[in-house]
């Protein structure tokens, strides 16, 4: 019998063997065309040409920066400047230099082959020049960041290098260009021009133009196999919007219906809308005929399987080497554990002084599955920048340990709607559902519960305690009272109102019985995803206080997910997504009913939304009231930002919300501590820890640093 | 064999018997039953009556879980969020001894700067340990309706093993989580044994295709691993159900994952035994199939058996630990040992508040005492022991 | 023989066939799907997502076509061309996922088998001997303790230590410097001290089991007649017990290695998880939790696959050995 087990091991032994020598990795790259040059592949550093010396005898540039702008007037843009803008206020003659090496395996991995040309060459004719915040800092160094995996959405670190037409600064309100040189509105917002960098190149060195942009909407966002349905960003008065080349450098967009938002979406949305057309026609079944063939020969599908390998709307979705990229750093090394971007030699910002940005040689991104690591990771040194996944709870560590692990740490707040609860309004039961509608019921149990031990519990107090409204307090025409009415922990008002309510039968155990003598239960169910479980067994005990029983129920988010989207939930409880001014108005879905997402967080009024998306088809016909925040809402997207009208419009849509108590708001969403390593520059205060603003982005992580 | 089994010497009167040399130890030793003579084994086996007696300890907190706690497991004390261990006192501050043990009462703050809590004794306020005392109102067995527990302090507060994340007593939330988890263990090894027993036995007593069958089912399933049929088991329970119903549910899933070994064990015996002289013997003798199996086979590999299940028992427990690990065992407001060392695994908890890790203690005892009983009676029924 | 060798060739492909589509079912089993994870982690961190990108990424992943199709397609690029799909986590081939970490995933296991048999036999042997000695006590309390204590919580405890008083870098099996390094003697160094913490966990989680194997069939073993007959005969007690009884107490425990190599391979994911460890344990977490079926399918596969080859190859040993197995005998 033991030799029986004894050969298995042996066996075993040799099949992991035989696996070993048989799964080498391998490079990915698409098996169409070969890109290959044919040449001896060089595996040093290539040596950069010497710039020549300007022949002009001008003054060279000032190097301001935002904490000292030496004089240097403000230009269009706040922090940035044209370069000719620049040369003009500042009186001077640019001179450009860049760093001696570039990494190696730019050449290895990736597209670039022989000698890299001259800066002046890799340089738009018209580089954007920003502001460093604090002082030109110096080539050189690695970002060192971690995440808990690599798929889209987990790293917030894409945002340190990403790049887009236009972007947020850092008011979160001004959209400055970026990609793009400028971009234009007509009077009534239904064309959009963008103006693009003349001898703007891929980081292939192959020109970005008109085109790029062109094929990545007719081709790739308007093509029904890549998108059965178009996405609604790209959609508006019913019909996705059509795009025009103007000349290379320039194209325009128009609408069928006035789209002020699609300026805000792009400048904050993590989906750039430009795809290398040179490298994906190849993957592409109307350029090439046998797209098809490839696909099924590498093991899927289709071409649009194929194709999607290589393009996400997630600029980290894909993990393959040498897609040429506009961004600042270039993949160049990718493990399962982790993944090294190298500076791009044909990035397009230039800092004051004329040096080629960005600074940081690397960023390196290593991946942690358990958070715990991450925090470990954090307080030992090991990471330069950090937000996303640290929670307050995470605090007490961090914070013991700023001086051994050389950190510090911020505390801007998020943008959530923080934590709400909703008694389903729409719910099957009539009697429930007339209990959970009554907006007395919701106002109860508003009052009912001890917000600020939900706070200290929570939050170490650092929250704010609030009702629920889906805009967030920085949204600028957000009035106070909103988030004020009836927060404070009165019990006994409470009580009142459900014994008013006509909820005054008790049962043996002291808890009221519905109207019709039926016990009176409500199922809680949750997912942990949804936010720290402690909040429910929480507000479990402030509930059953005032005699109204509450079950608990943990679930996956699966099965929550479709228990709301069915209708068949007594409260929701799952996160209404970024509610910051950027969002709600480019996407304004929460604050519609079911006050979330139709399918994916359905809060309450799930049937509602069901026969306004029917015309009456399905579902129920909401309240007069409901129809009325549809139209309210449908007449507010198209209102020119921060105009009157947008403001007063608005205001109506929250006042409703809070007369009709759809949403229990708890507290806000907590404060997001930010990990930034002493050794890294450039880093200003971040105001606002989102998605929203796509994090770092409007802080510029290309100007940061790593100091000697 | 002079040894006398480990028969206590207390039988001194030694009386005449028909051949004069025989003491009644003797006689007691010659004509004792099987059983008898495990338990004088068992008793030389001195870790396996330690193992005994904490799992008599261990049925006492199963049973009266709501007594023995201090509190309820899920009344919150605000003031002492976090807060640890408390010490019991005998003597005060003036040196003056006191029989009757005693805390002080403490504050817990939280520094906001630093986030951490400040535990402050104040001496000035000393709180005597007192037996059957009045605390939080409980229903024993779901019937008796009372609100005396075993022990606690009066106006203070009492925590032993310190608080959680809301200021629940940890101590009472470990006596909880003892009564859902050695339930499950147990219900779990039952399962266990009874699916085991079963498919081994039929296995084993029809052999032929049966049998072929029977090991093709149990390769198959131990080579698929246990956690992703863990997974796809637990998460595939209706969602409807309710926590106490999904509490069942897993323990049977846990069962239907270790089977396997058993029915090898009691397969093989079976096969061995079935040629083995005294099997044959009796059946020349005349005794029926059942009397073969149930007086002759199942004692001579009882003891195996049990071996195998007091080591399925920390199988059962670290199963149910790592499904709550990865948020599909039992979860809040269920109190189970997995639920409790899950709060436990973070850096936290490490660094700053290693008092909840104090769970794991009752778990160490549990698989010990098991093994420990499992180890004597193995032992004790081991015919070649000396 | 020809024919034996056949009928249990032909065996074990229809067992690694239905595997095939048994491990499939297994992963297709739980609700939802990888999109719709994907969906919620972006949800999660406060990203508003809608139900049209949920559609969008299902069509994305392919995973909008029915799962016999996807099933199909899968298999016959295994039987085909090798190829195990395109892991939806990673976005890329399956292979080159697990490729890169199989060197490690062998290093580790082998590490922890030696550690494992290197206490658990000479613990075995010196329990045996002292039969309720102190130290048969503190071993096998120790043991117990080491399989009762779960191995994710003394995992971080350790890594803990690890970071806060011996300085080490958090995770993995390398320091950053060196993960990318060539083979070097610092990065040796490196590698073993980042070796300790996995070895000691996946090793001692089954030492217990091994000790009181090896302890009981020595007990049983040093009592029989031969071992008397040889203390008759004068032969020392050292040479005696090694010769002998511990020799053939050895047995029980080789039988159980397989299992245990295997044990230590695929059982641990949730300790590797949370040492992120490069070996297949984390992916193969991973892959069940996000519903990446490919990865998580192939993974399975290989697991499942190395048992029943395994089992496949001792047959075919034994029967080489054992002429009544060839003949299709019953033992």
């Amino acid at each position: 019998m033991y030799k029986k087990t004894l050969f298995r091991f042996l066996a075993l032994l040799i099949v992991f063997s035989m696996l070993l020598t048989a799964c080498k990795p391998s490079t990915e790259e698409p098996v169409v065309e070969p890109t290959e040059g044919g040449g001896p592949v060089p595996t040093e550093a290539k040596p950069v040409e010497p710039t020549e010396p300007s022949e002009t005898e001008e003054v060279a540039c000032p190097a301001s920066t935002v904490a000292d702008p030496m004089g240097v007037p403000a230009g269009t843009w706040p922090q940035q400047y044209e370069l000719t803008e620049y040369e003009e206020l500042a009186n001077c003659k640019m001179s450009f230099s860049s760093r001696e090496e570039f990494h190696p395996d730019l050449w290895t991995h990736g597209f670039l082959e022989g000698d890299l040309p001259p800066l002046e060459e890799r340089l738009p004719a018209e580089p954007l020049v920003v502001q460093p915040y604090d002082e030109i800092g110096n080539y050189g160094g690695t970002l060192r960041m971690v995440s808990i995996g690599p798929e889209g959405g987990n790293s917030e670190h894409l945002s340190a290098k990403h790049v887009s037409l236009v972007r947020f600064s850092d008011d979160h309100k001004t959209i400055v260009p970026f990609v793009a040189k400028s971009y234009e509105y007509n009077d009534d917002f239904t064309e959009l021009t963008f103006v693009l960098r003349k001898g703007h190149k891929w980081s292939d060195g192959h020109p970005f133009t008109a085109d790029d942009i062109l094929f990545w909407y007719n081709d790739v966002i308007l093509n029904e196999e890549l998108y059965p349905s178009t996405p609604s960003y790209w959609v508006f008065g019913g019909e996705p919007m059509r795009m025009e080349k103007i000349d290379d450098v320039t194209i325009k967009i128009y609408f069928a219906a006035p789209a002020p938002g699609l300026l805000t979406f792009i400048a904050r949305s993590w989906i750039q809308t430009f795809v290398p057309k040179h490298y994906f026609e190849k993957l592409h079944i109307e350029y090439n005929p046998e797209a098809n063939d490839v696909a099924v020969a590498a093991g899927l599908a289709n071409w649009v399987e194929y194709f999607y390998k290589f393009h996400g709307d997630w600029q980290d979705s894909y993990h393959v080497y040498g897609i040429p990229k506009l961004e600042s750093h270039i993949l160049v090394d990718e493990t399962t554990e982790y993944k090294i971007h190298a500076a791009n030699p044909y990035f397009f910002i230039v800092d004051t002084a004329g040096n080629q940005l960005p600074y940081l040689d690397e960023q390196r991104e290593g991946y942690a599955p358990d958070k715990e690591i991450i925090e470990l990771m954090v307080i030992s040194g090991e990471v330069d920048y950090k937000s996303q996944s640290i929670g307050v709870t995470s605090l007490p560590v961090l914070q013991e340990n700023t001086e051994s692990g050389n950190y510090t740490i911020q505390m801007p707040p998020g943008a959530g709607a923080g934590r709400m609860y909703t008694f389903n309004c729409t719910h099957q039961d009539p009697v429930l559902r007339e209990i959970f509608a009554d907006p007395r019921f919701s106002r109860a149990m508003s009052l009912a519960l001890n917000r600020d031990e939900i706070n200290q519990v929570l939050c170490f107090g650092l929250c704010r305690t609030q009702q629920g409204i889906p805009i967030h307090p920085s949204v600028s025409f957000a009035k106070p009272e909103w988030y004020l009415k009836d927060i404070e922990y009165d019990p006994d008002t409470a009580n009142e109102i459900l014994d008013e309510m006509g909820l005054t039968e008790r049962d043996a155990d002291g808890f009221r019985l519905r109207p019709d003598g039926e016990p009176f239960v409500i199922y809680n169910v949750y997912c942990p995803q949804a936010g720290d479980p402690v909040l429910h067994e929480l507000t479990k005990e402030y509930w059953e206080d005032v005699g109204i029983r509450i079950e608990l129920k943990e679930v996956t988010t699966v099965n929550y997910r479709t228990l709301t989207s069915v209708n068949e939930h007594d409260i929701g409880n799952f996160h209404i997504g970024g509610t910051s001014e950027a969002v709600v108005y480019s996407n304004p879905q929460a604050m519609l009913p079911p006050f979330g997402d139709s399918a994916l967080s359905a809060m309450c009024g799930g049937p509602w939304y069901d026969w306004w998306m029917s015309d009456g088809a399905s579902g129920e016909e909401p309240p007069e009231q409901v129809k009325y925040l549809i139209d309210l809402v449908e007449q507010w997207k198209v209102t020119i930002p921060y105009s009157e009208e947008y403001v007063s419009l608005g205001q109506e849509t929250g006042d409703i919300f809070s007369e009709n108590f759809w949403l229990i708001g708890t507290i806000s969403e907590s404060p997001q501590p930010t990990i930034v390593s002493n050794r890294l520059g450039n880093v200003p205060e971040i105001k606002i820890q989102t998605f929203d603003y796509f994090r770092t982005l409007p802080y510029r992580p290309f100007q940061w640093y790593i100091k000697e | 064999m002079a040894d006398l089994g480990g028969l206590s010497g207390t039988g001194t009167a030694s009386q005449p018997g028909l051949r004069g040399l025989q003491t009644e130890k003797e006689l007691k030793y010659y004509t004792a039953t099987q059983a008898q003579l495990i338990w004088w084994r068992f008793k030389k086996h001195r870790l396996a009556l330690l193992g005994t007696s904490i799992l008599a300890i261990f049925l006492i907190i199963v049973l009266f879980a709501n007594f023995i706690s201090p509190m309820d497991p899920f009344t919150r004390n605000s003031n002492y969020i976090f807060g640890p261990p408390q010490k019991l006192h005998f003597i005060d501050e003036e040196g003056t001894f006191h029989l009757r043990p005693f805390v002080y009462g403490v504050t817990n703050e939280l520094d906001p700067e630093t986030f951490q809590f400040n535990t402050v004794e104040d001496t000035s306020q000393a709180y005597p340990v007192q037996f059957f005392i009045k605390g939080d109102p409980y229903k024993l067995w779901g019937i008796i309706r009372t609100d005396i527990h075993l022990f606690g302090v009066e106006d203070g507060f009492l925590h032993l093993l310190g608080t959680d994340k809301l200021g629940r007593d940890l101590l009472s939330r470990a006596f909880f989580a003892t009564r859902t988890s050695l339930t499950i263990g147990v219900i779990g090894m039952l399962f266990t044994f009874f699916l085991g027993l079963i498919i081994g036995g039929i296995s084993g007593f029809f052999g032929g295709r049966v049998d072929d069958i029977t090991q093709r089912l149990i390769e198959f399933t131990r080579s698929i691993p246990d956690l992703p049929l863990l997974m796809a088991l637990a998460a595939s329970l209706p969602k409807e159900w309710s926590p106490l119903r999904v509490y069942f549910s897993i323990t049977f899933i846990l069962a239907l994952l270790g089977w396997t070994n058993l029915a090898r064990r009691v397969r093989s015996k079976l096969l061995s035994l079935r040629e083995a002289d005294f099997i044959i013997a009796a059946k020349i003798a005349g005794s029926s199939d059942a009397r073969i199996i149930m007086r002759h086979m199942l004692p001579s590999f009882m003891s195996y058996i049990i071996v195998d299940l007091s080591i399925s028992f920390p199988y059962m427990i670290i199963a149910e630990t790592s499904l709550s690990f990865i948020g599909l065992g039992l979860r809040p407001p269920v109190i189970s040992w997995g639920v409790l060392l899950n709060e436990s695994q973070n850096i936290k908890a490490i660094s700053q508040h290693p008092w909840l890790f104090s769970p794991v203690v009752f778990v160490i005892l549990a698989v010990l005492a098991f093994n420990f009983v499992g180890d004597g009676i193995r032992d004790a029924a081991d015919p070649y022991a000396t | 023989m020809r024919a034996f060798l056949l009928r249990r060739f032909l065996i074990m492909i229809g067992m690694l066939a239905l595997l095939s589509l048994i491990v499939f079912i297994i992963l297709e089993l739980p609700p939802g799907d990888f999109a719709e994870r994907h969906v919620y982690q972006l949800k999660s961190i406060g990203i508003f997502v809608t139900e049209e990108d949920l559609l969008n990424y299902r069509h994305q992943f392919g995973l909008d076509r029915p799962w016999p199709e996807r099933y199909l397609r899968w298999i016959t690029n295994i039987v085909t061309r090798g190829n195990f799909g395109l892991s939806l986590i990673y976005r890329k081939p399956v292979t080159d996922v697990i490729g890169e970490r199989l060197g490690f995933t062998a290093i580790l296991a082998i590490s922890a088998v030696i550690l494992l048999y290197g206490l658990a036999i000479p613990i075995g042997i010196y329990s045996a001997i002292h039969q309720y000695s102190i130290g048969d006590y503190t071993f096998t309390i120790l043991g117990y303790v080491g399989i009762a204590i779960p191995n994710f919580m003394l995992a971080l405890v350790l890594l803990y230590i690890s970071v806060t008083v011996f300085g080490t870098n958090v995770g993995g099996l390398f320091s950053p410097e060196y993960l990318d390094a060539p083979w070097s003697w610092a990065r040796l160094i490196d590698f073993l001290k980042h070796l300790w913490i996995p070895t000691i966990i996946l090793g001692t989680s089954g030492t217990a089991f091994q000790i009181r194997t090896m302890r009981a069939t020595l007990l049983d073993e040093k009592n029989k007649l031969y071992v008397t007959v040889a203390r008759a005969k004068g032969l020392p007690e050292g040479r005696l017990l090694m010769k002998y009884p511990v020799r053939v107490a050895l047995n029980p425990i080789v039988s159980t290695m397989g299992w245990e190599l295997t044990r230590v391979i695929s059982g641990a994911p949730i300790v590797a998880f949370v040492l992120a460890l490069p070996d297949t344990g984390p992916l193969f977490l991973r892959a069940l939790l996000d519903e990446d079926i490919y990865l998580g399918g192939s993974l399975l596969m290989i697991y499942s696959a190395l048992t029943i080859f395994g089992t496949f190859l001792s047959d075919i040993m034994l029967a080489l050995l054992d002429p009544r197995i060839r003949q299709g005998e019953k033992v």
